[in-house]
């Protein structure tokens, strides 16, 4: 299965932000390594709940962030943060049920990281750096 | 094969959650899903019942937060377990949902897995409590039952050597005699509380509504308990306040228990000092309002005080300070209990303010409906009469004829004995069917009619006399032509003697005809009242 690939479109130009989300890309990139060896399922579960406490951890992370620059659409970004947590849930809970496979879920994770970094994330990156041009 | 599965209630608006949560539940319980759109209490089906409600919100609302609320507020859901699932990950909003009355809350993302033993878990500790709850249920209705049948032969024994005791016997043996009373009447007292505990329990205990007057009942507790303190060497003082002497709606019999318990209560405790008991307009709270008046009452004592540690638990049932103490005062330790449960029955709070040492102040607040009857209205049926030995009516009447309906011979003894010296002319039938007969030959002016009697019970006897009386049988029935016509168009009072001190054995009662209901043990004072209601010859 194709790798999650560090692209400059993934970058939003913050140090912290880029940083984490490298992370994040990396344990994303484990998983679809261990779906192509073919491991064992606990450990799959394992990395899973990795991905899931490293991505709570990043939504916190990045909550915070805005919260310290009194960022306007804090509230709206949130929202995002629970959205994508409620599309997590049921694609874990249909690979719990065996309704998807774990590649189905890499998948999704893949497409679930592209499409909010490359939209959302970068909006709050804009705004730290209008902001700090202002001063 | 299970053939019941429990039912759960899935509430959400999100399609693949429906599908994920059905699918994860199916094998186990019965599912029905609903919208969470438009939620309300009333949008919970009733058939087949909920075991458990699964809410299922992306995002913690105030609208879900509401209606968690009404769940757990409305009769008719409060009982079944919630859980709600949804990705809020904050403490405050996880805090309201739990203040809210939700029994579990699980943020997303989640494990199947866990959400499947907690949902059993929760429906195991539910099956676990009403079974709980039914077990205990079973024995204070036992309990009830018991006294029942304690009661009645109890009732013969206090009664009939009331009886022995004033007939002129040796001095010695009225000695004897008033020890047996005093056993007995200790026994009786024992038995009243424990079948008022119990049905408290059970919820067996409906309040009566009707006028009552302050004033008068706190005085006529105070006179009965002023000898005893006097023997202690106690004063009893009862301070009031001048609103008390006016009407309201309320239970005139449990607040008189009440505050007897409490006070007596006061007195035992006490070896030297004072008594106090205090009544007036209560303040503090909520304010009273043109419906209602709220009074406090406060009972004072001078006695050892209890300490700080038990004051929390002597409301409790079968609790004294200490084991000992009840060795050495008596008691049941139910009193406590029962005069909390009766207060808070009636929308009331009862609680303690003591020093050891310095004596105990047993508050309570309660509120009563106020009316705007006029005394006079009361007099009538004025229930709180103790004039312990002041004889009946004097003026000579024809004796009444009564008909003493009853199956227990020591009971029968008694009662006509009773009814004797109030001028009576009584004839005993041991059952319904003897009554009838009885009825078929003479005429009655009042019947006293037991309930639980063989062959033919009080209940199914005063249904039949009253078809009689009206000639309105619902189906054609096999009854003596003679006492058919003696009893047609005539109507004689029948008035219910039993044991069984329910309130809806009074109702049940009534309703099949009778006038009046007395529970054993039958004072002779009450027995005398009735008589004077209901048993005039008609001219």
């Amino acid at each position: 299965m194709k790798m999650l690939e560090w692209t400059d479109l993934l970058e939003t130009g913050n140090q912290n932000i880029d940083a984490e989300h490298r992370v994040f890309v990396n344990l994303v990139n484990k998983l679809i390594n261990a779906i192509d060896r073919g491991t064992n399922n606990p450990t799959m579960s394992r990395l899973i709940l990795e991905i899931q406490k490293y991505a709570e951890f990043h939504f916190v992370s990045e909550e915070n962030l805005m919260l310290e620059i009194c960022y306007p659409d804090f509230d709206k970004h949130r929202r995002l943060h629970f959205e994508l947590l409620e599309k997590f849930n049921i694609n874990l809970n249909y690979l719990e049920l065996g309704k998807r496979t774990h590649r189905d879920f890499a998948y999704f994770l893949v497409q679930w990281f592209k499409s909010h970094t490359i939209k959302e994330d970068k909006r709050i990156v804009s705004f730290l750096q209008k902001g700090l041009s202002n001063v | 094969m299970k053939s019941h599965f429990n039912t759960i209630l899935i509430l959400s608006d999100e399609p693949d959650n429906i599908q994920i949560l059905s699918d994860t539940l199916a094998d186990r319980y019965q599912i029905i899903v609903r919208k969470i759109g438009d939620s309300s209490t009333e949008a919970v089906p009733t058939q087949p019942s909920i075991d458990l409600i699964l809410i299922d919100i992306p995002v913690l609302d105030d609208d879900v937060i509401e209606f968690c609320r009404s769940l757990s507020a409305s009769p008719a859901t409060t009982a079944i377990p919630v859980v709600v699932l949804s990705t809020t990950n904050d403490e405050e909003g996880i805090v309201k949902v739990f203040s809210a009355g939700a029994n579990d809350y699980i943020t997303k993302p989640f494990r199947l897995s866990i959400l499947k033993e907690r949902i059993s878990s929760h429906i195991e500790l539910v099956r676990a409590k009403t079974a709980a709850e039914k077990a205990d249920r079973i024995k204070s209705e036992f309990l009830a039952n018991m006294s029942h049948d304690i009661r009645t032969p109890l009732n013969a024994i206090i009664g009939i050597n009331r009886l022995a005791i004033e007939s002129h016997i040796p001095e010695e043996q009225v000695r004897y005699g008033q020890m047996v009373q005093e056993s007995a009447e200790g026994l009786l007292r024992l038995l009243n509380d424990i079948l008022d505990h119990s049905k408290v329990e059970a919820g067996q205990l409906d309040l009566e509504h009707q006028p009552l007057n302050l004033q008068k009942l706190i005085e006529s507790v105070v006179n009965l308990l002023i000898i005893r303190a006097q023997e202690k060497g106690l004063t009893l003082r009862c301070v009031t306040s001048a609103d008390l002497d006016r009407l309201y709606y309320g239970d005139p019999l449990r607040l008189r228990q009440i505050l007897f318990n409490l006070v007596q209560n006061a007195i035992k405790f006490t070896s030297e000092g004072s008594v106090t008991v205090t009544i007036e307009p209560h303040h503090d709270g909520p304010e009273a309002d043109e419906a209602e008046a709220v009074f406090h009452f406060s009972i004072k004592d001078t006695g050892p005080g209890i300490v700080l540690e038990k004051q929390e638990t002597v409301f409790g049932a079968f609790d004294q300070e200490d084991s000992s103490i009840g060795r050495r005062y008596g008691g049941t330790g139910l009193g406590l209990s029962i005069a909390r449960r009766l207060v808070e029955l009636m929308g009331g709070k009862i609680w303690l303010e003591s020093e050891a040492g310095l004596g105990s102040t047993f508050h309570f607040v309660l509120p009563f409906a106020r009316t705007n009857l006029s005394e006079e209205i009361e007099q009538g049926n004025e229930e709180i009469q103790v004039p312990p030995g002041v004889s009946g009516d004097t003026v000579r009447r024809s004796a009444p004829r009564v008909l003493l309906v009853e199956d227990d011979e020591f009971s029968r003894v008694l009662f006509r004995k009773l009814l004797e010296t109030d001028g009576c002319a009584v004839t005993e039938a041991e059952n319904g069917v003897v009554a009838l007969e009885e009825l078929a030959e003479k005429d009655f002016d009042i019947i006293f009619m037991d309930v639980r009697m063989p062959e033919l019970d009080g209940l199914s006897t005063t249904r039949l006399i009253r078809q009689c009386e009206t000639g309105d049988f619902g189906s054609p029935v096999d009854l003596p032509k003679r006492l058919i016509r003696r009893l047609r168009d005539t109507y004689t009072p029948i008035i219910a003697l039993t044991a069984n001190a329910m309130s809806k054995d009074r109702s049940r009662c009534l309703a099949a005809g009778m006038d009046e209901y007395l529970a054993k043990p039958i004072l002779p004072e009450d027995l005398r009242a009735v008589l004077k209601t209901f048993g005039r010859r008609p001219h």
